[in-house]
């Protein structure tokens, strides 16, 4: 037995013996990632449809940051292209990345189910519904460029999960948590019905709703970088908050009870802040699957198992990767869009099976 | 097809058909008296369908249209009088019988209890033309056409099967005559415009391989979706990148009805306000309907592009 | 021996007239338990007696129907849960062990009671982590994860996460089921010596009668949710009680040192 004596270690820390310290957050694994987001924008910007030059997309940053006055060269369409279309949608792209990602890894340690996503309460049926009723009872008001749309699928995102979450407690606090995952399976069956049917009683309206339910980025704009940000930030925050949490609740329910957190309340407040966010990206993005459960589980093959750095490290991954499918997206059939749904689904189902094959381990 | 083939290819179509008219009135105008010509003679009558054949005993009294092209070619045509009932998405003419029969999701049931002695589809999600068999209705299927002569086919085609013989060969020869003279009429520019095609607001559009995309090149405009070389489907989701950087001259809006996007909704999209169409006000907001339909309303279509073309030309001899 | 480890002194374990029912079917009848502080009381009975429901009981995790559970001077009812979880600390049957987990990210949740709700570990939390490993002899299996460990070394992790909240009631639900022989008295040695170390009140549950009667000061016998016998090993493990309560046939030994010593016989019936 290695007798480490522990006057000598320093206060507050425990002896540098490998393996001895708890899962932190090492600054060396923030920077690495905090460094792929980076390329992963710079990429974003640089590439597209349209060419524009990574010299004069350079130059135009630079002019804008304060103080600095260059001539980029760039024509007023391709300044426009730069600055109207394609960096709002790399940013959208981060946000809702990281959004999808942090939230499936929160779903994923509130549930203790390695396969848990962030619709898994019925968010994405809500928001499905909320904007198949915005198209069919309010065609005008959808139609902006912020219209009514993304507010309609944000309500309609939570209204199912609310609903959800008052089924799901009907199992009794023992079980509540299989309960809420059933519940959250019948409430998106129940609504994706009845999107289905106002669908096919409102054929024309298919059309407006068609690309939101694939997914795509292709719209994005500046006011709606605007409208989600204040819901993601919350979101994030409130996520963050609780990564220690999340490791205690990996013990399940009653151990949980026994040391001393409530484990009924801490699951109410992760879920609402995922939802909140999962809610708000789901509005802009359409339903872009598979990013939930990918970027988590990446992340826990890197950096190991613990919570405190699964969250964290999701929310930079997450950015990075949707940016990047993103940029796959838009650039690979050029001048055409791949809905950016099918690409993250054939990034993941592949992954799936690598998942499956290097681990006998359930992660949690 | 370019518009020198066009042409002389619509002339003889237009001579041949004629010939072909059982009634003695060739050329233009819709006679009125050939609705009493009887057609007692003309049947029975065996048609060479996409469905195969199809055989009428008597001339049909009770026709039911589940496509809104059908629906429109049918009282154009003068046997407006032998239909009583059309799908939900029959909106025109509106003096047209509609119901609430879905061409997309039929109820054979529904539709048979119209007791029809003919039903006119224009795609069959499967298996609805066997049901009707089994209980010997007949079908007639007319299929999306992909060029003018295919419409002027399946004119005829429904002229016969009605008997409206003679009202069906005057509206194609008036069609031919009016496109002919809104193609002669077409100002012609070089370098040729370019043109973008909106069928939703996520830049879904149409290629010039598609049946709207061979109007548009008919006189002379270069759809800048063309450079979509996978688009297998003829109708591909482009980048808005894209559309801002090809600047075309004129924007067609065919998402006035269910998307609700106007000149004004287009002009404050991000980036849009540097696209010579939107600069020059040359974006034209279409009906839905007239762009996606293959039926009698196409002149309208044309007539519309052939409208904004001559505004491009006024702009720039003013300028 | 570790002056870093503050435990409070032992404390006293009062349970007065309680009743518990799940689903309207009663488990407990009544039952009273009073345990000394720094004592161990252990808890037999057959199985769905109601021993782990006492157990439950004394933590706070189950509703009363009637009757009241104190810890030295404080009612649990009155207690947060996060002040229960500070003076109660439970080994539980079957731990629900996230495989993934790290030693030492495992035994830093024992401290949960101690850190502040949205809050990290500070420095004294460390500082208990490290002692606890070292005491255990986990150290070196600080960086492993959880299921790369035997049952025995499984089990001392377990134990390590009560031991790391530095509460002064332990309750252990069948700390000896998994393990062979050698490992069940080691661990229940270990147990043995930290009580006495930290003044720990210690409340068990056992099937094995004979390492029960081994290691506590004090058997409870559980009969259908009351107390049927209580009192010093030797008063409890009679034939009669044995046979009456478990349905079992017995033979009690008593070894030269006091020890009482139950072993299971088989009746001699029909030949085979």
């Amino acid at each position: 037995m290695a007798r480490t004596n522990l006057a000598e270690a320093p206060p507050g820390s425990l002896p540098k013996s490998a393996g001895l310290r708890p899962s932190r957050l090492r600054p060396g694994v923030v920077a690495a990632a905090v460094v792929v987001l980076l390329l992963a924008v710079a990429a974003g910007l640089l590439i597209g449809p349209v060419h524009l030059g990574p010299g004069r997309v350079l130059a135009s940053l630079a002019d804008r940051l304060p103080f600095v006055h260059l001539r980029s060269g760039l024509s007023p369409t391709d300044d426009a292209i730069l600055w109207e279309l394609r960096a709002p949608r790399v940013v959208l792209a981060g946000l809702v990345g990281a959004t999808l990602a942090m939230s499936g890894a929160s779903y994923q340690g509130v549930f203790r189910n390695p396969l848990a996503d962030p619709y898994l309460l019925g968010v994405a049926a809500g928001a499905g519904l909320g904007a198949t009723i915005a198209a069919v009872y309010l065609p005008a008001a959808a139609a902006g460029a912020v219209g009514i749309l993304p507010a309609a699928a944000f309500v309609g995102g939570l209204v199912a999960a609310m609903l959800t979450y008052v089924l799901g407690r009907s199992g009794g606090p023992a079980r509540s948590a299989g309960s809420l995952i059933l519940a959250g399976v019948a409430v998106a069956s129940l609504f994706t019905a009845a999107q289905t049917f106002l669908q096919q009683a409102h054929v024309q309206t298919l059309r407006q709703v068609y690309s939101w339910i694939l997914g795509t980025l292709g719209t994005a704009s500046w006011a709606q970088v605007r409208l989600i940000l204040p819901y993601v930030a919350v979101s994030a925050f409130a996520l963050l908050l609780h990564r220690r949490l999340l490791d205690v609740m990996g013990v399940g329910e009653e151990e949980a009870r026994a040391l001393g957190i409530n484990p009924a309340r801490v699951r109410a407040t992760i879920v609402v802040a995922a939802t909140l966010g999962t809610a708000a990206a789901v509005s802009v993005s359409g339903l872009i699957g598979f990013v939930g459960i990918i970027v988590p589980h990446t992340v826990r093959l890197i950096a190991g198992t613990s919570y405190r750095l699964i969250v964290p490290l999701s929310i930079l991954y997450g950015a990075a990767f949707l940016i990047l499918a993103d940029i796959v997206a838009r650039t690979a059939a050029a001048p055409e869009e791949i809905p950016i749904g099918v690409i993250t689904a054939l990034i993941g189902a592949p992954f799936f099976l690598v998942v499956l094959r290097s681990s006998s381990r359930s992660f949690r | 097809m370019s518009r020198g083939v066009a042409l002389p290819a619509l002339l003889v179509l237009a001579l041949v058909s004629s010939a072909c008219a059982s009634s003695s009135s060739a050329g233009s105008g819709g006679g009125s008296s050939a609705a009493s010509a009887s057609p007692a003679a003309s049947f029975p009558v065996t048609v060479h369908a996409a469905n195969g054949n199809l055989h009428l005993a008597a001339r049909p009294t009770r026709i039911v249209s589940l496509s809104p092209t059908a629906t429109e070619m049918l009282f154009a045509i003068g046997a407006g009088s032998q239909v009583v009932a059309v799908d939900d998405q029959s909106n025109y003419p509106p003096s047209a019988p509609t119901t609430k029969l879905s061409g997309y999701q039929p109820n054979v049931e529904a539709i048979a209890s119209y007791q029809p002695s003919l039903v006119v589809i224009s795609y069959d999600p499967g298996s609805l033309e066997k049901s009707l068999e089994r209980i010997k209705i007949p079908v007639l299927l007319q299929p999306a056409a992909d060029t003018l002569d295919d419409v002027y086919a399946e004119i005829d085609q429904l002229g016969t099967v009605t008997g409206q013989t003679r009202g069906a060969s005057s509206l194609v020869s008036s069609m031919k005559t009016k496109i002919g003279q809104l193609i002669a009429s077409a100002p012609t520019f070089t370098p040729p415009l370019t043109y973008y095609h909106e069928l939703d607001q996520t830049y879904y559009t149409i290629t010039s391989k598609t049946f709207a995309g061979q109007l548009y090149a008919m006189v002379g405009l270069r759809n800048i979706a063309d450079a979509a070389k996978h688009a297998a489907s003829g109708y591909p989701q482009l980048s808005g990148e894209y559309v801002v950087k090809a600047n075309p001259d004129i924007v067609f809006l065919a998402d006035t009805k269910c998307c609700h996007q106007s000149a004004a909704t287009v002009a404050k999209r991000p980036g849009w306000n540097q696209i010579a169409a939107v600069k020059n006000g040359n974006v034209v907001g279409l009906d839905d309907d007239v762009a996606s339909r293959w039926g009698p309303r196409v002149v309208d279509f044309l007539a519309a592009i052939v409208a904004a073309l001559k505004r491009v030309q006024a702009q720039r001899s003013a300028a | 021996m570790n002056a870093v480890l503050e435990t409070p002194a032992g404390l006293a374990v009062r349970v007065r007239g309680v009743s518990v029912a799940y689903d309207g079917v009663p488990a407990l009848r009544s039952v009273d338990l009073t345990v000394a502080p720094g004592g161990w009381v252990c808890l037999l009975g057959a199985n769905g007696a109601g021993k782990t429901t006492l157990l439950h009981t004394i933590g706070g995790l189950v509703s009363l129907a009637e009757g009241d559970v104190s810890l030295g001077e404080s009612a649990v009812a009155s207690l947060g849960r996060r002040g229960v979880a500070r003076l109660v600390a439970r080994v539980p049957q079957r731990p629900d062990v996230p495989p993934a987990m790290t030693v030492v990210d495992y035994v830093l949740l024992g401290r949960t009671p101690h850190i502040p709700y949205l809050g990290v570990e500070g420095p004294s939390d460390l500082r208990a982590v490290a002692a606890v490993l070292e005491r255990l002899e986990l150290t070196e299996l600080a960086g492993r994860r959880l299921e790369t460990l035997s049952g025995g070394e499984l089990q001392r992790a377990v134990v390590a996460v009560a031991l790391a909240q530095e509460a002064p009631v332990l309750l252990l639900d069948e700390p000896t089921a998994a393990l062979d022989v050698g490992h069940q008295l080691q661990v229940l040695e270990l147990i043995d010596e930290l009580r006495r170390e930290r003044s720990l009140t210690v409340v068990s549950a056992m099937h094995d009668l004979a390492l029960a009667g081994q290691f506590a000061d004090e058997l409870v016998l559980l009969s259908d949710g009351r107390v049927a016998a209580a009192g010093s090993p030797r008063s409890v493990l009679t034939q009669d009680n044995i046979e009456r309560h478990y349905g079992a046939t017995v033979r009690i030994v008593e070894d030269g040192d006091g020890r009482v010593l139950v072993l299971p016989s088989r009746r001699r019936s029909s030949p085979r």
